[in-house]
């Protein structure tokens, strides 16, 4: 199939893509739930007094100390200037997380520069969920109604209509992500500038935000095309629902719910296509196995190999969706479309 | 003549039937089965069709007939025999021969919120038809005053013309339909007979698979008869139905009573059927009249009884082939035959 016969199929689909029902039904509900978290958090959030914010600059810089002081006593221990008492423990590779600020201890007030990261999460979810159905709907009913045997009588050559297909879904859900994280950020922000505060927003803090963005967009097509690719696999959406749904109940909730009743470290941990995603998303994800802290005495160790990079976390999402979506263009290729 | 917007059209009257526009040989389809035996659907199964005929493709349920032409439309793999389109190899030319091959198998499915017009419309912009098309054959299959509205409002009936329709935007050379008068009222199938052979008038070769005998034996200038995945009768429709005729001729005269005593004094095997007779076995058809005229009975009607029916029955064993219901049919039986 030539380029032209290949963005002929594109347009068909990126035409069915926006005029299915499920693709509208989605738009509205992910618009409704920004409309109402936008609307939860200007109800509930207020801006701080200046009391308040005095008050929080004071406990801020005795805390700052306090982490200060850990800090240097840890590095110290790390470095060998100091050694460490009995009973004395220290976290992998020094980290106290984050040095407290008058913002970080003003937790009832909106703050956009604090937030926003859980709030990216979030949008994270509900985008990469949405594209997941999305993609799986869009080739899976397909399957189901007959419609990809009457769409193979006028292309036949199969890799390239399920390739269009991929494609459309992967795009629209690419636009519909970055028009809604769009809106998402612009909304938010808006609550903070009328009842929170927005300030502390550097230019580094855009940029990491801009980042966060493009790896929740990324998140969101991952998705899609996992959907899409379990769906064409199954030939059926609901099989991509039902192994969505199975995988998260009986495979990351379950092991959450067996380490929990066995009262140890969360050894699953490292298997959980969560741990990456959330490396992914926050770049600072840790295994529970690999983060216990040095005990009494000992020396405590930079953090080395898998910290949680969202490097790593993007190869091992790239792997699956590679795999899943290699398996189903095969199986498109080899099976009979019946 | 009409060289519609690919300009491919063939003239039949300047370039007589040379290229067949379908060629079966030797087909052979196996269904795979992961915990049972395979299954055979088409064993060794041949069909020819000719250009700008309309062809009928019967037999019953579970025979192969939607294999058959499934397999043909590269949707099926074959696991034998060869295949040709419009004398293109296929699967290998599949890409190539499509444009000019319309085609609906077993029930078309739409999006019942699309309207028929985003439906055409959708397959247009997919094979780069122009969208003047879709006016035209709304038109033809009688739909362009619906074309607007959603398809979860058309009746059976309507959504098989729109099937037909999808099938006709092309405006292919080869037209394969899979019972394409399934819903349709009498008049929907007197239309749709009218539309075939207005479009096989044009050149355009019709391949037809239904149960709807009698129309068949209306419309069609050939047929392939297949059972059991074989092939069991193909040929124009006179010839298959002389190969099904026993000799039996009905007979309409005043007294039909005393007729049936003089034509069995007389040595024939003669049955009854309400207002006339069945004179079975028969030779020579101007024995009755003869036998009839001399004893003062004078015949109003002396016809074959062959319909296609018949031939289709006495072919095919009058029933489904084993495995009635199912697709395919066990895979040993056609050695059980001594096939």
């Amino acid at each position: 199939m030539n380029a032209a016969g290949l963005t002929q199929l594109f347009a068909a689909e990126w035409s069915r893509l926006f005029s299915r029902r499920v693709t509208l039904i989605a738009l509205v509900l992910i618009g409704t739930l920004l409309v109402l978290l936008t609307f939860g958090f200007t109800l509930t959030r207020s801006t701080p007094t200046a009391t308040e914010i005095e008050l929080a600059k004071t406990n801020a810089a005795s805390a700052g100390e306090v982490w200060d002081r850990k800090g240097d006593r840890c590095s110290k221990v790390q470095s060998g200037l100091e050694n460490a008492e009995p009973n004395e423990s220290f976290p992998r590779g020094c980290d106290y997380g984050p040095r407290p600020t008058p913002e970080s201890l003003l937790t009832y007030g909106f703050s956009f520069h604090r937030q926003w990261p859980s709030l990216y999460t979030t949008a994270a979810i509900v985008l990469a969920v949405a594209g997941f159905v999305l993609g799986a709907s869009f080739v899976g009913v397909e399957w189901s109604s007959g419609g990809m045997a009457s769409l193979l009588l006028w292309a036949p050559r199969r890799g390239a209509v399920l390739g269009a297909k991929l494609l459309a879904a992967c795009a629209g859900m690419g636009l519909i992500s970055v028009v809604y994280l769009g809106l998402w950020t612009a909304a938010f922000m808006g609550v903070a500038a009328g009842s929170g505060t927005v300030s502390q927003m550097t230019a580094d803090e855009f940029g990491s935000l801009l980042l966060t963005g493009v790896r929740v967009v990324a998140l969101a097509l991952a998705g899609t095309a996992l959907g899409f690719s379990i769906a064409s696999l199954g030939r059926h959406t609901s099989t991509a629902l039902g192994v969505g749904v199975a995988y998260l109940m009986i495979y990351e909730l379950g092991a959450v719910v067996l380490f929990s009743v066995v009262e140890t470290v969360d050894y699953s941990q490292k298997y959980r296509l969560s741990s990456y995603i959330a490396a992914w998303l926050t770049k600072d994800f840790t295994f529970d196995a690999d983060a216990g802290p040095c005990r009494t005495g000992c020396v405590p160790e930079a953090a080395t190999g898998f910290s949680g990079s969202w490097q790593q976390g993007g190869l091992v999402i790239a792997a699956v969706v590679a795999i899943l979506v290699t398996a189903a263009f095969v199986a498109m290729r080899r099976r009979d479309a019946r | 003549m009409d060289d519609g917007p690919h300009g491919r059209r063939r003239n039949p009257v300047l370039c007589p039937a040379m290229t067949p526009a379908l060629e079966i040989s030797g087909l052979v389809k196996t269904y795979q089965s992961v915990f049972g035996k395979p299954r055979a659907a088409i064993d060794r199964l041949d069909m020819l069709v000719e250009p700008g005929q309309i062809h009928g493709f019967l037999g019953p349920n579970g025979s192969g007939k939607s294999t058959t032409l499934k397999t043909l439309l590269g949707l099926l793999r074959a696991d034998g025999g060869e295949m040709r389109i419009l004398g293109e190899p296929v699967p290998r030319q599949q890409a190539r021969v499509a444009p000019r091959v319309g085609a609906i198998v077993e029930a078309p499915a739409f999006f019942g919120n699309f309207t028929g017009y985003k439906t055409l419309s959708l397959l247009a912009k997919a094979g780069g038809v122009p969208k003047q098309r879709i006016g035209v054959v709304l038109d033809q299959v009688g739909l362009a005053d619906r074309a607007e509205d959603p398809i979860r409002s058309y009746s059976l009936g309507m959504r098989q013309r729109l099937a037909v329709a999808s099938a006709l935007l092309k405006d292919p050379e080869l037209l394969i339909l899979d019972e394409p008068n399934n819903g349709l009222d009498p008049a929907g199938v007197r239309e749709m007979r009218d539309l075939l052979r207005a479009q096989a008038d044009r050149g355009m070769t019709v391949l037809i698979s239904s149960h709807i005998l009698a129309e068949i034996q209306q419309i069609c200038d050939s047929v392939t008869i297949i059972s059991r995945g074989r092939t069991v009768a193909a040929g124009p429709v006179s010839q298959v139905l002389a190969v099904a005729d026993k000799g039996a001729y009905r007979v309409r005269v005043e007294d039909h009573h005393r007729a049936a005593q003089i034509l069995t004094d007389a040595g024939a095997h003669v049955s009854i059927a309400g207002d006339h007779l069945v004179v079975h076995d028969l030779a020579d058809p101007a024995w009755v009249s003869h036998a009839l005229g001399v004893n003062d009975l004078w015949v109003r009607e002396l016809a074959p009884v062959a319909q296609l029916e018949d031939a289709f029955l006495s072919l095919t064993g009058g029933g489904p082939g084993r495995g009635a219901f199912r697709p395919v049919d066990d895979s040993d039986w056609s050695r059980e035959e001594g096939a």
